[in-house]
């Protein structure tokens, strides 16, 4: 399992310490095999992915995704992020986490302690669309018998 | 092969000791003899009277050489397969060169799931019988931090709104009250930090659960009862190996994978990121960067017992 993830992280952010890739997760990655022109029109193509991130004043499909070059993410200016490096998007906004994540604070470590250490994409937890950690009925029972 | 009661053969011995141990030996070996010298009795069980025989005799695996080492962890992986048909590995390694492992605790983060507590009951053979469980998730109200009105039965959808969750296990102080006083030496710190018990040693008093003030060890009251089919099988001497009736026993912040490089179970589980684990002696690890850049505490600092546990906020 370890050597596995090793295996498929791609992303340096340090020596020894590398980002869980995105794209292998993306069932339909690349865009391209169905978005072959540049995408005109208002209409979602992808109507089952309901946004709940933000409002709609800040944040809509095009804020991350544009309507051109649909193989990666876009940067609020408009430069290509790929979406191995989603971390990227994300902490344009949300900086406080961003460097709390690189640091060790925030996020998830995959791989082990020891290194070659692989941390897991922002991705990797939050779905993008509806980033917010949900309520849910615990794993199992607080008590114990002393 | 090294004399496996070696032991027990330096120490100096007086008059009383020695009619002491004759006794008791002759009590032991009269069981022995019933088995090991009964003609109808089979090969396996003759074997596996003359392994509990030599069990009864090892010595403290921290005084072990590397040999009898070896013995001792071959012979455990030999009576289980004698008892249960099944086979487990038990580890003996130790502790890594310039490694002292060091916890971080994100109250922000924690949210109640309790996937930390099921990973850790199946990844050290925890009695399930009684429910023995290393780790607690306190649920607090908002602004509330004392810890006897904390929420320690809480069983509803998590987190509940006005409410925080803080877990607490054992926490490896540096300075381990519960070591002081363990009359037998049966529990230590070891080089890397972790403090461990040899169950074959405990004796069973329960001083060191009277000494902790974080309430971190756990007794076995009963014969552990772990379902065959969730038994894991990987496992360490001074880890999760199968304990006995009558023994203390504790986190050991997963001994059988931290040593290997792989992190506790518990943080493996958690699905928010709250737990982090790490090198202490590290400076470009996570946890020395949380200890540099967050503001941390720890549960009881004017005991003095230094933690290795750290707890903070985003």
């Amino acid at each position: 399992m370890t050597a596995l993830l090793i295996f498929l992280a791609a992303t340096a952010l340090a020596d020894n310490l590398t980002v869980r890739p995105r794209t292998p997760e993306i069932v339909h990655y690349p865009c391209s095999t169905c978005h072959k022109d540049n995408l005109t029109g208002r209409r979602n193509p992808h109507p089952n992915i309901a946004l709940k991130h933000a409002t709609e004043a800040t944040l809509t499909c095009r804020t991350c995704h544009g309507n051109q070059k649909m193989e990666s993410l876009l940067s609020l200016n408009g430069k290509p992020i790929a979406f191995d490096d989603a971390y990227q998007l994300c902490g344009q906004c949300h900086s406080t986490q961003l460097k709390d994540w690189k640091g060790g604070a925030h996020g998830k470590r995959l791989s082990g302690w020891a290194e070659p250490r692989v941390i897991q994409n922002c991705t990797g937890c939050h779905n993008p669309h509806a980033p917010a950690l949900g309520k849910r009925w615990p794993a199992t029972r607080s008590s114990f018998k002393r | 092969m090294n004399n496996p009661f070696q032991i027990l053969q330096d120490k100096p011995v007086d008059r009383r000791t020695a009619l002491e141990m004759a006794v008791g030996m002759l009590t032991a070996g009269a069981g022995l003899a019933l088995t090991s010298c009964n003609p109808i009795a089979s090969a396996e069980s003759k074997e596996k009277a003359q392994l509990n025989w030599q069990e009864y005799f090892q010595g403290n695996f921290r005084l072990m050489s590397e040999d009898e080492k070896t013995t001792t962890v071959e012979r455990l992986e030999r009576l289980h397969e004698l008892n249960t048909g099944s086979r487990i590995n038990v580890a003996k390694s130790g502790p890594r060169e310039k490694v002292l492992f060091g916890y971080a605790f994100n109250i922000s983060k924690c949210r109640g799931y309790m996937d930390c507590v099921r990973a850790c009951v199946k990844e050290n053979n925890q009695d399930r019988k009684n429910d023995v469980r290393y780790i607690r998730i306190h649920e607090h109200k908002n602004g509330q931090f004392a810890f006897e009105e904390a929420n320690d039965e809480f069983f509803h959808d998590v987190p509940a709104a006005g409410h925080f969750y803080i877990g607490t296990q054992c926490f490896h102080c540096q300075k381990p009250p519960c070591v002081d006083v363990c009359p037998v030496s049966a529990t230590w710190m070891e080089p890397d930090g972790i403090v461990v018990v040899d169950y074959n040693w405990c004796i069973g008093c329960r001083y060191c659960m009277a000494a902790c003030p974080y309430d971190a060890r756990r007794f076995n009251w009963a014969d552990p009862m772990v379902p065959a089919e969730e038994l894991n099988p990987n496992q360490h001497y001074l880890g999760n190996r199968m304990r006995r009736k009558g023994v203390v026993e504790k986190c050991t912040f997963c001994i059988q994978r931290t040593r290997e490089g792989a992190n506790p179970a518990c943080v493996e589980a958690c699905p928010t990121g709250a737990r982090v684990f790490g090198n202490l002696l590290d400076p470009d690890s996570e946890i020395r960067w949380i200890l540099k850049n967050k503001k941390v505490f720890r549960l009881k600092e004017d005991l003095g017992t230094e933690p290795k546990f750290w707890y903070y906020m985003d």
